[in-house]
């Protein structure tokens, strides 16, 4: 967890540990994903023939899924599939699992990313505008405003633009996805009230890690330079005290990117957005298992490798955070 | 002092809300003998009116009895997961930060794992896979807050170590589990109640997302995601439906979240920051 003195030989072992740390969280995430199937009352067959479950169809599903094989059989071919890039088939469709999240996985990450864009375009001036008016009724009003945002769930942020945008003001489709290939208006469209509603919680972390970093730049003495030169606040802190307050950002906007994958589930079901979360759903609630848990499994895998990839950016950017850096909670709950 | 003063404000806010939401949902519902479930086919989408404080849904129920009947579930949900998730994550950290080496090595790549998944995300798949009730909710949401309390035992018992009060004890040969008991517990039991707070708020966030998707406190019982979710269609005859479970649920979060702050903010000027 602390950071040694800089010896290659240290770093590398460092890296090599953490690698191996990060395989290891890997198969274990895949493992219970596999045995939650296991797990379920009266087997995944029964589970998902419900009520209409008779001992001929169940035992024919089992054969189906090969769960009539050995658990351990199963388990090695399983995850002989996964390294063969083979999720397994969807019991609906029968489709290939990793077809539909091929299809899927653009969809949510075009919306995470455009939640992103939203999210720091909305957080920067707001954090700005609030550090260097701070104490004054703008400030307060922002961080009221802010903190209430960060009260209020997607989908109630989601429901609200829909009433006010389409069903009041017919601008936008209340849902539907249009592929950008369609034409950028279309696309857009469809794309700005799920990307607003998905970007309300980063960007109210954002303003907040944000404005604190910014105070705190404010306070230090090339700051003051900047001021008795005479020049402005808000242009003193655009030109001198953004960058170096851009860190902690940084830090959370890695948190964030993860976290938005999960609240994506939500916002796509509510805006009709054919991503990976409204098809873990319809997966969900037509206990469809083996889509379940094909999905379960890239959205942790790329949870898990994305996490890696942020953690191991820090380090690069800011040698300081090889001694200490706030932790994801922390940083979550600032 | 003025902005301590301001903070009072919004505190006092804040328990107002609490205390009145509370007050309502015992006192209300046998006092004006409110049903969640009583339909009413002269009264659908019927708006404020003495019988019905906040109007009426599609099907003529009460919009004032279903938010406070939701309140409940959500109350008992957001308290209940977040209890769960500190009985299992606080010890986990306690033993971690006490003992080290290969006991927090362990403890760390369980909280390695849990991680892996979004919360939301894993929350689905073990409400999916637990099936459709109140306590299978609860654990669903709880398993994915269990690190943060787990982190937070565990860095705190980690600072009480070097404290002279705790290797007094070791020296002395009191044995672990009294140690714990006694000098752990105590002085750790502070930040992790401020903690738990922000996590009631949280998870019931969570309760709202998984009802809202279908996938939480099974029907009938009304919760505040659900009839978000069923108001969603009659968005352009009777926007109410949605509004109140949305105030509740905004106020209510809000709410736990300026408590949350307040004793947070409490905490680090009576300590001396940090």
């Amino acid at each position: 967890m602390t950071g040694g003195a800089g010896v290659p030989a240290v770093a590398l072992r460092r890296v090599l540990l953490k690698l191996l740390r990060l395989v290891a969280v890997l198969l274990v995430v895949g493992t219970l994903v596999f045995l939650g199937m296991e797990l379920l009352p009266g087997g995944p067959a029964e589970a998902m023939l419900g009520v209409s479950a008779t001992p001929e169809s169940v035992a024919a599903l089992n054969h189906q899924l090969g769960l009539d094989q050995p658990l351990l059989e199963r388990y090695a071919s399983w995850v002989g599939g996964l390294l063969q890039g083979d999720l397994g088939q969807s019991f609906r469709t029968g489709q290939d699992v990793s077809a539909i999240v091929a299809t899927r996985l653009p969809v949510t990450l075009e919306l995470v990313i455009a939640g992103q864009i939203v999210a720091l375009g909305l957080a920067l001036p707001l954090a700005m505008v609030s550090a260097a008016r701070r104490g004054t009724v703008v400030d307060r009003g922002i961080s009221m405003m802010v903190f209430s945002v960060l009260s209020t769930p997607h989908f109630v942020i989601g429901v609200v633009l829909i009433w006010l945008l389409s069903v009041n003001l017919g601008w936008l489709p209340a849902t539907g996805y249009t592929p950008l290939s369609d034409g950028i208006w279309p696309y857009l469209s469809g794309m700005i009230m799920p990307a607003v509603a998905l970007a309300a919680a980063p960007f109210a972390q954002y303003q907040r890690v944000l404005r604190a970093d910014l105070i705190e730049t404010n306070s230090q003495s090339f700051m003051l330079v900047a001021r008795a030169k005479g020049i402005s606040p808000m242009r003193s802190a655009f030109r001198h005290g953004l960058r170096p307050s851009l860190l902690g950002l940084s830090t959370v906007i890695g948190i964030t990117i993860g976290t938005s994958i999960g609240s994506s589930v939500v916002v796509e079901s509510l805006f009709g957005l054919p991503g990976l979360g409204a098809q873990l759903v319809n997966a969900v609630q037509a206990r469809d298992y083996p889509e379940v848990q094909g999905i379960v499994l890239v959205v942790a895998a790329s949870f898990v490798v994305i996490n890696a990839i942020v953690d191991a950016l820090y380090t690069v950017i800011d040698p300081r955070l090889r001694q200490r850096r706030p932790t994801r909670q922390e940083a979550v709950t600032r | 002092m003025s902005a301590s003063m301001r903070k009072d404000r919004t505190h006092l806010f804040a328990l107002a809300w609490l205390g009145s939401l509370i007050v309502a949902l015992l006192v209300l519902p046998p006092l004006r003998s409110l049903d969640p479930l009583a339909l009413d086919s002269t009264a659908r989408f019927s708006g404020p009116s003495g019988e019905y404080w906040l109007g009426t849904d599609d099907l003529g129920r009460d919009l004032l009895a279903r938010a406070l009947d939701g309140a409940k579930i959500s109350l008992l949900v957001g308290l209940g997961s977040t209890a769960i998730a500190a009985l299992i994550g606080v010890p986990m950290g306690m033993i971690a930060g006490y003992r080290g080496k290969a006991a927090d090595a362990v403890v760390s790549f369980i909280v390695d794992v849990v991680l892996g998944f979004p919360g939301l995300v894993l929350a689905l798949g073990l409400a999916a896979f637990l099936g459709p009730s109140v306590t299978n909710v609860m654990i669903a949401i709880a398993v994915p807050l269990i690190p943060a309390f787990a982190r937070l035992a565990r860095a705190q018992t980690m600072s009480l170590l070097t404290r002279e009060f705790v290797e007094a004890s070791k020296v002395i040969g009191t044995p672990t589990l009294s140690i714990m008991r006694r000098d752990i517990v105590p002085n750790i039991s502070e930040a992790v109640l401020a903690f738990a707070l922000v996590n009631v708020g949280r998870a019931i966030l969570i309760e709202g997302g998984l009802s809202f998707l279908g996938i939480g406190v099974p029907l009938p019982q009304p919760t505040w995601g659900t009839m978000i979710n069923e108001g969603r269609v009659y968005l352009t005859q009777s926007p109410a439906i949605i509004l109140v479970p949305s105030v509740f649920m905004m106020l209510t979060i809000l709410s736990i979240n300026m408590l949350a702050d307040r004793y947070l903010l409490d905490r680090t000027t009576v300590t001396g920051g940090s």
